[in-house]
């Protein structure tokens, strides 16, 4: 099978990584994996991937957000600019306000990703998604 | 660490040069005011840690000045200079909240021991409100840490089963099949029980008491119901709902009366036979409103009605354990309504079903 695109996995959750990366594989993509927000920066730069999954809570509980933040405005990140990130966490539906996408207010200083998915998540779920960006991606 | 600062308002110079000259030996930074007034100013610009101020003077009496300071910032300590004479009305500025009162004429020394306790008594003040914050900062963020704990091995788990019941690790064979899907399934309980479990920990009445407003008791049940369709045509389950139009709106956090509302109707569907029925219906009760979620299932006997509430507690019942459960549904439901200032209570029969009624208080009309 031909390769279809390159994605990049960003999370300190090896068996996580891995099990995504299978679902991916398995689907024809290329995958690259990170394991924190500082080696994800260094791999969009090296690797070029086409999409980020990126997951929220690693390190600490921005670090998935101020990834997506130096994506979308450090100056020398320029190039990755527009390069769609899906979100994923197991925490956003019991954090409260804190994560939700709605509200303005809590989220007003920090960048959004392209999509969002609950961890765990059925395989074509994940593949719609990545499918759909990686499509909005091309269009636009 | 920065030197203490104080004000000294008094209208004699001699005695607010005198105090400047003993508090600067100790090395504490002190500032002046010859009244009330310009005193409130200066603390408008520059804040202090303690005040001292005499009793009488003229325009802006000391009591005035201390209420002042502290609708200023409470937590300024205030010590208040008095004549002998005047010691009746230094106990009244204290009750207005100064921390002290200095009898004159005093001491050097008397100055200083009577300003350091005070400083020691604004040093205690802010830690401990600091430590306070910090506790609630903690308090806000640890149910936060104990969810991704809980739930991210759950679900690098699960993504496992996915992805092996996906076919994506290789074909399975039908028993290998059946065994991963029970494994999932228990595994699904389990954070359902994690899910639950966070949501009663973090439901606060005060949080649910802030946020209570008039709502349209329908919206609440339509959008409760919307994520239980499924399991209700899964179980041939008709739900009915019987609102009358003319229901007054009721005062409610619609987010967590939602959620009491859906877990009462899954249960009603869940502890349900098949083809059987949940109706939910709701009246006008003088000034509040009352909503029955009545339904045509195993019922629960006398017995249990007692602990059906109690968080965790399941039905000893045979059918009842059958299905899934967690056991903190109605502990849920209880702990929102009792928020609201409302009640829930059940009346059932063994084998004919159960009707779970809610007491809310209704928006006058106006």
């Amino acid at each position: 099978m031909a390769t279809k695109a390159k994605i990049l996995i960003v999370d300190d959750d090896a068996d996580f990584a891995k099990s995504t990366k299978m679902i991916l594989l398995a689907d024809g993509y290329e995958v690259v994996i990170a394991s924190d927000g500082k080696e994800g920066l260094r791999k969009i730069q090296e690797e070029k991937p086409d999409l980020v999954i990126l997951d929220i809570m690693m390190e600490s509980i921005f670090e998935g957000f101020s990834l997506v933040t130096s994506v979308r405005s450090d100056p020398q990140l320029a190039a990755f600019k527009n390069i769609p990130i899906l979100m994923v966490s197991s925490v956003r539906s019991d954090t409260g306000s804190r994560f939700s996408f709605e509200d303005e207010e809590d989220m007003g200083s920090l960048s959004e990703p392209d999509d969002y998915l609950d961890k765990p998540f059925k395989p074509k779920e994940l593949l719609d998604r990545v499918a759909e960006l990686l499509a909005r991606r091309r269009a636009s | 660490m920065d030197p203490p600062k104080i004000l000294v308002i008094d209208d004699e110079e001699i005695a607010r040069v005198s105090c400047r000259r003993v508090l600067a030996r100790e090395g504490m930074q002190v500032s002046l005011a010859s009244s009330g007034r310009e005193g409130l100013e200066k603390l408008l610009c520059e804040p202090c840690d303690l005040v001292l101020v005499d009793l009488k003077m003229p325009e802006m009496d000391g009591v005035e000045v201390v209420r002042r300071i502290r609708d200023l910032d409470p937590s300024i300590v205030t010590v208040l200079i008095t004549g002998y004479a005047t010691i009746e009305s230094a106990v009244a500025a204290m009750k207005e909240g100064a921390y002290d009162y200095l009898p004159k004429p005093f001491t050097p020394d008397e100055l200083l021991i009577v300003v350091r306790r005070g400083l020691e008594k604004r040093r205690l003040d802010l830690e401990s409100r600091a430590l306070r914050q910090e506790k609630e900062a903690m308090e806000r963020n640890f149910v936060t840490m104990v969810t991704h704990q809980l739930r991210s091995p759950l679900a690098a788990i699960l993504q496992y089963f996915e992805v092996l019941l996906g076919g994506i690790g290789g074909e399975l064979s039908e028993a290998q099949q059946e065994m991963l899907s029970r494994a999932k399934e228990r595994l699904e309980s389990l954070m359902q029980l994690i899910n639950d479990w966070l949501d009663m920990s973090r439901l606060s009445e005060g949080d649910i008491v802030k946020k209570l407003q008039p709502t349209p008791l329908a919206e609440c049940v339509d959008s409760a119901l919307k994520g239980l369709e499924f399991s209700a045509r899964e179980k041939k389950v008709t739900v009915q709902v019987d609102l009358p139009a003319d229901l007054p709106m009721v005062h409610a956090d619609p987010d967590s009366l939602r959620e009491a509302l859906s877990n009462l109707i899954a249960n009603a569907i869940k502890y349900n036979r098949e083809g059987g029925r949940v109706t939910v219906r709701a009246r006008r009760d003088g000034s509040c409103v009352t909503v029955a979620v009545e339904d045509t299932g195993v019922g629960i006997d006398p017995k249990e009605i007692p602990f059906v509430f109690d968080q965790f507690y399941r039905g000893k019942d045979r059918e009842i354990r059958s299905q899934p459960g967690t056991g903190l549904g109605l502990a849920i439901a209880q702990k929102v309504v009792r928020a609201h200032g409302g009640t829930l209570t059940v009346t059932s029969e063994k084998g004919k079903g159960s009707v779970f009624t809610l007491r809310l208080n209704a928006v006058r009309d106006s």
